[in-house]
């Protein structure tokens, strides 16, 4: 293995929360949630729209306060985040609003002031170029794609040491989107950075993201590796003659679903023992295995179920 | 010689197994040979916008099957022992993979002479590829 990366990965949590909770109102958005993010992470935090990854982030910046529990950024608690503290973390959220009257070097002037000594001009210089974008243009004559590429290039600019982006591409195209995720990887490759960012674009977080949480009504349901995730949820169809079989209970199970004469179960972290047993008992002679991409893998497991919580092991790799 | 690599997201084998696949097949269609130096970990991730660890555990099991070999201070070669004697780790790994496939043409009703049939069509049609490409 590369010895940089090696490195990278140590025992240091760059992100910390301890039964992290929110309410709004009687609503419970964020149910004790316990997240830890190693150093040289890029963390893919999923989850459908309203889950809590939102209310999770901003608690993680200090922008709202946790009603239980507690969390920390860079090893200093969230609600005590100093600017020095903050001058080490990059944010970027979702529309990229920036001052529309100002072009863009004197957006560059006035960002560069919060983060002295960290600014790096050249690589500001190179993103504009690499954008095709001028100092001189203005913003409010930017389309929302090149705002992005701008506030892209703002938040990287002073050399994170963590990056944390709310669903940074919503709404842009193909193209954009690569090149945020470039951005990332061209991050991570630097010693001891992190990044935690949250997309609805699987495909997108399935490329750069080496760890993935998954949070439903506020529950971080899941909380691994891609790749952990990727080999642990399966699917199997099978060709049932005699009737369904009646309230089946197998280790991992996450949910069945049926028709006269096909059976489907899909199942967590399961081997092929446990399928071979299943079959021999129940008389089935035909089946196969479905396979599933992660966009799938997400839906099945994020699916109602009365099985909370089957994914949760840390540092599994 | 430029290694091409061709990843695709959002379908179901994961990132490490297409690159783990594509390396294979480059070597059996002769595009690397023995010897040549892989690209860094680092590199290859930046080109195909791939998290560094995703290539680092695809290179690790590439070493593991003993396709490539890293040399200290000095970088990941393709190994000898994948081009000129097969590995017993990655023999034993086709091997069950076979197995697996052969479970699920039996499973889905095929004989044993079908199964020879598309065996050895699919191995015609390698090397007829495996000329065409020499011809370019």
């Amino acid at each position: 293995m590369n010895e940089d990366i090696k490195a990278t990965a140590g025992n240091t949590y760059v992100i910390e929360t301890n039964d992290l909770t929110y309410y709004y109102g009687k609503h419970l958005a964020v149910d004790h949630v316990n997240l830890k993010i190693k150093a040289g992470t890029i963390y893919g935090f999923l989850g459908r729209n309203g889950a809590g990854k939102s209310s999770t982030i901003k608690m993680l910046l200090g922008f709202m306060k946790p009603l239980a529990g507690s969390c920390s950024v860079l090893g200093c608690d969230s609600q005590q985040l100093t600017p020095e503290v903050r001058q080490r973390i990059g944010y970027v959220t979702e529309g990229h609003r920036l001052f529309k009257w100002m072009k863009i070097g004197q957006l560059e002037k006035f960002q560069k002031a919060f983060f002295p000594g960290l600014w790096n001009d050249q690589l500001f210089d190179e993103m504009l170029a690499y954008f095709e974008l001028s100092k001189k243009q203005k913003i409010k004559q930017l389309s929302n794609g090149q705002r992005a590429q701008v506030s892209l290039a703002l938040t990287i600019a002073p050399n994170p040491e963590l990056l944390i982006m709310d669903d940074p591409t919503l709404g842009l195209d193909v193209a954009i989107r690569r090149q945020f995720l470039e951005g990332m990887i061209q991050l991570i490759q630097k010693q001891g950075r992190t990044i935690l960012f949250s997309s609805h674009i699987l495909s997108d977080v399935e490329r750069v993201a080496d760890h993935i949480g998954v949070m439903a009504s506020g529950v971080l349901r899941a909380d691994c590796t891609m790749s952990a995730f990727r080999e642990g949820i399966k699917k199997y169809r099978f060709e049932i003659e005699g009737g369904i079989p009646k309230d089946i209970d197998l280790p991992g199970l996450l949910h069945t679903q049926h028709n006269d004469d096909c059976l489907e179960l899909v199942l967590v972290n399961q081997g092929a023992s446990v399928i071979e047993t299943f079959m021999h008992d129940h008389g089935i002679k035909k089946y196969q295995e479905v396979a599933l991409n992660l966009e799938d893998q997400f839906i099945e497991y994020t699916q109602k179920t009365k099985r909370p919580k089957l994914f949760s092991w840390e540092g599994a790799l | 010689m430029k290694l091409w690599i061709s990843i695709t997201s959002g379908i179901p084998t994961p990132i490490y197994q297409q690159i783990v696949d594509q390396i294979g097949s480059a070597i059996a269609r002769g595009e690397l040979a023995m010897g040549d130096k892989m690209p860094a970990v680092r590199k290859l991730a930046s080109e195909i916008t791939v998290n560094p660890n995703t290539v680092a555990k695809a290179y690790a099991i590439l070493e593991k099957s003993g396709i490539i070999v890293t040399r200290k201070g000095s970088g990941t070669y393709i190994a000898d022992s994948a081009v000129s004697h097969v590995d017993p780790i990655a023999l034993n790994a086709i091997t069950e993979r076979l197995d697996n496939l052969i479970a699920q043409g039996i499973n889905l009703g095929l004989s044993q002479q079908q199964m020879q049939t598309i065996m050895e069509m699919r191995l015609a049609q390698f090397q007829k590829n495996n000329k065409d490409n020499h011809h370019e």
